[in-house]
């Protein structure tokens, strides 16, 4: 089954990737390339010298589509270069990565590498399904990714799992030239701002469908976990509500900023169908210049409005996430990407870990992988070296800012994804049951707060948790242990 | 729709009265025929456009006619291979819901066996007892267990399910059959085997092409039993399954005409099963209590 | 004799039961499989709480599953919305699949194309003219809108799929969806009804709408009673155009059970997260099933008291 061929995407990935490295000069092909990798997932195998049956095949999975094209060209020179017989193949699961990964670790049928995902992470590092990388690296390699090495994050009981090698984190984004427009000097700073800024927009240019904000609400996890709830993570010093010192959940100091995303979301404000808007279609709103501000993570735009959905890059900004008041007590989690998982269980596992280390941790993958746009490295000898896009030069909140953003800890819902079982309904449907219903905030933050605390209090009881709580913990300064 | 003028103006001698009520009525049909069309139309005009042109709105016809559109669809989207993983599954489906259910309708319409009774109880009761999507799961997971779960037969055999109500359709159908004909082949020397074959099957055809036309057409369309069995095996996707999922895809929103293509070529077949068969698809309906 | 007669009996009644066997098997394999075990499957797993691989064994709760089943708020609107669903539905259909029927029940001229074309909808897969409705009704640059905004019924764009207006729109797909199945049955049950009495009623001077009142609905009795049952009934199960059209947004505005319990398996949408919860997933269609099963026992006493008053 799997030897289907699709030649016409090899085509277009071809196609694809020589507008990325001939500086794009046809988005068409760009376009037609994504659109095949985004079907769903796509098998792709190059066609090589398949006739040499006794290749060993490395398997490949990634959720990211982004830079599909990128990767697959990479493995491309990868199974038409190297001399040991291997044949990679690499799979995109756009829309069921999770569920996919699930089910073949049911059946026993991960890949040999698995792109890092957290919570495919999270849930399976317990059981021993995730390969140590340390046991393979050598002390150079060691070395040249140690600061990206956090235990606690990627270091587990000295065990290392995956190496993240760019980041991301989340941002708002604006376009400047309907700010201009308005009268609207900068980005807002306060949530405050924000919410008259969007009032204004959407007053003024309603006749010419041009709204002040916007946001992929159609699934209130996907829209709220690239904006409000790390905005909040600034704002109150906790995540996602949970206060690790503490060691308690309250929502109830999310109040305010609902109250404020109510307006954001109303008629006053708001794109008509937000409710059932995916980040697709409104970033296409985006370029079209018909959407004010919207919020999303920081390594995928630059690369969406070049490629995909062209904008010129001098109408859009980005800036921090606005607060409440501008109030911040601490730092805004950014997350390791482009990190692979190698399935320890693999009959392949050497092999797979060299595939790993020629694909995707060589100095020249790493550095194209910067300068295309299809992440923020937070290597420094990346930084260092690259030349990337004019964005990440002009806009710096599209880099990692060490001053706003940190590794932060996980709260006990995160931590044992399946273990804690929330009754009702979960944080962000309750948010949305807030800002698209009449739910009352105090009473029903409070009720949110209360149903957490009890399923947290009942997975330690019934040993599917463990206690999660750090005695100094500062906000400011976080620490993941 | 010209219907009510036409139909008016061939008739001049109706008395006013008749002619406004027979205005009246072809007006409200034109209009409920037009709601009914306009979707289908829609759609397959629509995998025609551009999708600026689409997005833009305005023109019902294309104004340049982009049959490159289905090229795209069954290169690039991998529509070629899910049209055939469709075609496999519907007709698989057919073979195995008509043969099972004739065989099992035939008898216990003719036999008495131990367990009758139970067994009866048991279709019946699984007509209406109805757990919804949700058995998918334990089906799935049995697959596993038997290691099908990565092949079609996986999803054929999930989507023909218990046929329990086509089963009760055929005994029906059966009963009506007078006994005295098996009887007699029996008398000749036939065996139940060869009643059922000479005899009784060649009569229940019509019951038997019922059971066929909704078993295709519900494989066809069916959408989450392929979603769900199609998991972690993308290359049996359906095109249903495909087309829906083109929805969630990189360009989704910049691709509507490449979508209203994929569902063209998704209804498109079936349009033409029923352009030969709608006769047989509402007899067909009104002729058994078909779950509609 | 008698010794011998008895085995040859016997011998024989198995054999005829072997070979009502062999025909019985093919479809008793897909039966247990895809009908009964299923069943039994969900019954067990409503006493536990599974997560899928990952998650540990199953863990045995009792009847946490359910009394959590009845606390559940969410669960609850969504009954309220499944039958919401289900009587808009019925309401627009019912009286307009018949108004068709008794249009088209004679056999003229055009009657049977239109027939035809109504009824081409049913044999259309849901999910696919679900996709094709999103595009539809697209709050943005949906055509529908594009139409209202031009012929300037309306200024500013219909929220087709935004919270108000999302179950009227999922309500309108249905109708589109079920109209001709609906109205196919109210023809076969017009056909059925002896002309003789219409005849004779109009002959006693009564007007074409006294004919229907009095005659002809009394007389579709009994298939417009089964002809509702049907239609309750697949309220409770449609779920693929909800899918595809809304997936139960916004803001549950259009979460049905049969796609609430369906979300604790699998995830609605690419864009979703879902932590598999078999157990409760499982107790929840139980017991929606069983709501099911009340409201077509109730219907069927009310239907039985309708008899005996006509």
């Amino acid at each position: 089954m799997k030897r289907k061929k699709v030649t016409a995407l090899g085509l277009a990935a071809a196609m694809a990737a020589a507008s990325v490295m001939g500086c794009s000069s046809d988005n068409a092909s760009s376009t037609s390339a994504a659109s095949q990798n985004g079907n769903g997932q796509t098998e792709a195998q190059t066609s090589g010298n398949e006739s040499a049956g006794e290749k060993t095949v490395i398997n490949i999975w990634s959720k990211d589509r982004h830079d599909a094209a990128y990767v697959q060209e990479k493995i491309d020179e990868y199974n038409a270069n190297n001399t040991d017989n291997v044949e990679v193949v690499y799979t995109l699961y756009t829309d069921n990565y999770q569920q996919a990964v699930d089910m073949a670790a049911q059946n026993g049928e991960l890949p040999d590498i698995l792109v890092y995902q957290n919570t495919v992470f999270d849930k399976y590092v317990g059981q021993g399904q995730w390969a140590d990388l340390y046991s393979f690296m050598d002390e150079d390699m060691k070395t040249y990714f140690a600061d990206v090495i956090t235990p606690g994050y990627n270091e587990i009981d000295g065990k290392l799992y995956f190496i993240p090698t760019t980041g991301t984190t989340c941002r708002l984004f604006y376009n400047t030239e309907i700010f201009d427009r308005v009268g609207i000097d900068g980005p807002p700073e306060t949530l405050e701002e924000m919410v008259e800024d969007a009032k204004l927009i959407t007053s003024q240019l309603k006749g010419e469908g041009i709204y002040g904000f916007a946001e992929n609400m159609k699934s209130a996890s996907s829209a709220l976990e690239r904006s409000m709830c790390i905005g909040l993570q600034a704002e109150t010093g906790t995540n996602y509500g949970y206060n690790f010192k503490e060691g308690k959940y309250d929502f109830t100091l999310w109040a305010p900023t609902l109250s404020l995303w109510k307006e954001l979301l109303s008629e006053e404000c708001a794109f008509p169908g937000c409710e059932s808007l995916d980040i697709d279609p409104l970033r296409t709103q985006f370029a079209a210049g018909k959407i004010g501000m919207y919020f999303s993570y920081s390594h995928a735009e630059p690369g969406v409005y070049e490629n995909q959905f062209p904008m010129d890059s001098s109408k859009w900004d980005v800036a921090p996430i606005p607060t409440v008041g501008g109030q911040r007590l601490g730092k805004q989690y950014y997350d390791g990407t482009s990190g692979y998982l190698i399935n320890a269980k693999s009959p392949n596992l050497e092999t797979a870990f060299q595939v790993y280390k020629d694909i995707f941790t060589n100095e020249d993958y790493l550095v194209g992988y910067y300068e295309g746009g299809y992440g923020v490295s937070i290597l420094p000898s990346i930084l260092e070296k690259a030349n990337p896009s004019e964005d990440f030069k002009n806009k710096k909140w599209l880099l990692i800012n060490k001053e706003t953003d940190a590794l932060l800890p996980k709260p006990p819902h995160a931590a044992f994804t399946s273990g804690m079982i929330v009754e009702g309904e979960d944080l962000y449907k309750t948010a949305e049951s807030i800002y698209y219903g009449d739910a009352d905030i105090d009473s029903t933050l409070q009720d949110l707060t209360d149903r957490y605390n009890k399923a947290y209090e009942d997975a330690i009881a019934n040993g599917t948790g463990w206690e999660i709580k750090i005695d100094n913990y500062d906000p400011m300064n976080p620490t993941l242990e | 729709m010209l219907k009510p003028v036409s139909a008016a103006a061939r008739r001049p001698h109706l008395s006013g009265k008749k002619f406004w009520m027979a205005a009246a009525k072809w007006v409200f049909l034109g209009i409920t025929v037009i709601f009914t069309l306009y979707p289908i139309i829609y759609t397959i005009l629509g995998s025609l456009k551009t999708n600026a042109e689409l997005t833009q709105g305005g023109s019902f016809f294309p104004s340049q006619w982009h049959f490159e559109n289905y090229y795209k669809a069954f290169m690039e989207a991998d529509f070629l291979q899910y049209t055939v993983n469709s075609i496999i599954v519907s007709l698989a489906v057919t073979l195995l819901a008509v043969s099972t259910c004739s065989l099992a309708g035939f008898i216990m319409a003719r036999r008495d066996f131990p367990g009758k009774k139970l067994l009866s109880a048991m279709y019946l009761s699984m007509m209406f007892v109805s757990l919804g999507s949700i058995t998918l799961y334990p089906i799935y997971e049995m697959m596993h267990a038997l290691n099908l779960h990565k092949t079609i037969i996986a999803l054929i055999v999930a989507l023909t399910g218990g046929q329990a109500a086509n089963v009760f359709l055929v005994m029906g159908f059966t009963k009506a059959i007078p006994r005295e004909l098996d009887e007699a082949a029996i008398i000749d020397g036939c065996s139940i085997y060869q009643v059922y074959y000479k005899i009784v099957l060649p009569l229940t055809k019509p019951i038997l092409a019922v059971v066929a036309l909704f078993a295709f057409r519900n494989a066809w369309n069916d959408y989450i039993t392929g979603l769900v069995m199609t998991i972690t095996a993308p290359a049996l996707k359906t095109l249903t399954v495909a087309v829906v999922q083109l929805k969630y895809s990189v360009n989704a929103a910049a691709e509507w005409h490449i979508m209203l293509a994929g569902a063209s070529i998704a209804i498109i077949p079936i349009l033409i099963v029923y352009l030969f068969a709608n006769k047989q698809f509402i007899a067909g309906l009104t002729a058994g209590a078909v779950k509609g | 004799m008698k010794q011998s007669s008895n085995p040859a009996l016997g011998r024989k009644k198995l054999k005829q039961a072997l070979e009502a066997y062999s025909f019985l098997i093919p479809n008793l394999i897909l039966f247990l499989s895809c009908s009964i075990y299923p069943v039994l499957w969900a019954l067990k797993y409503v006493f536990y709480q599974y997560g899928g691989y990952g998650t540990g064994t199953p863990r045995f709760v009792g009847l946490e599953n359910l009394a959590r089943v009845f606390r559940d708020k969410v669960y609850w609107e969504s009954i309220v919305h499944t039958f919401t669903y289900g009587f808009g539905k019925i309401l627009i259909i019912i009286p307009l699949a018949f108004f068709l029927a008794f249009l088209l029940n004679t056999h003229k001229r055009g009657h049977g194309a239109v027939q035809s074309i109504i009824f081409l909808p049913t044999i259309m897969s849901s999910a696919v003219m679900g996709l094709v409705f999103y595009l539809l009704f697209n709050a943005y640059n949906g055509e529908i809108n594009q139409y209202l905004m031009k012929a300037h019924i309306i200024s500013q764009p219909i929220n087709w799929l935004g919270k108000d207006h999302a179950m009227t729109t999922l309500i309108i797909t249905a109708v589109w969806g079920g109209l001709g199945n609906y109205m196919v049955y109210f023809i076969a049950g017009i056909q059925q009804v002896s002309t003789d009495a219409i005849e004779s009623a109009r002959i006693d001077g009564a007007n074409r709408l006294q004919t229907i009142w009095y005659i002809m609905i009394p007389m579709l009795g009994p298939i417009l009673k089964i002809i509702l049952m049907l239609a309750i009934t697949s309220a409770f199960n449609d779920i693929t155009n909800v899918m595809v059209l809304t997936e139960g947004g916004p803001n549950n505005a259009t979460m049905v059970a049969s796609l609430y319990s369906y979300q604790y398996f699998f995830p609605i949408s690419a864009a979703q997260a879902t932590v598999p919860q078999y157990g409760y997933g499982a107790a929840l269609s139980v017991v929606t099933a069983c709501i099911a099963g009340i409201v077509t026992v109730f219907y069927l006493k009310l239907s039985k008291k309708l008899d005996d008053i006509y």
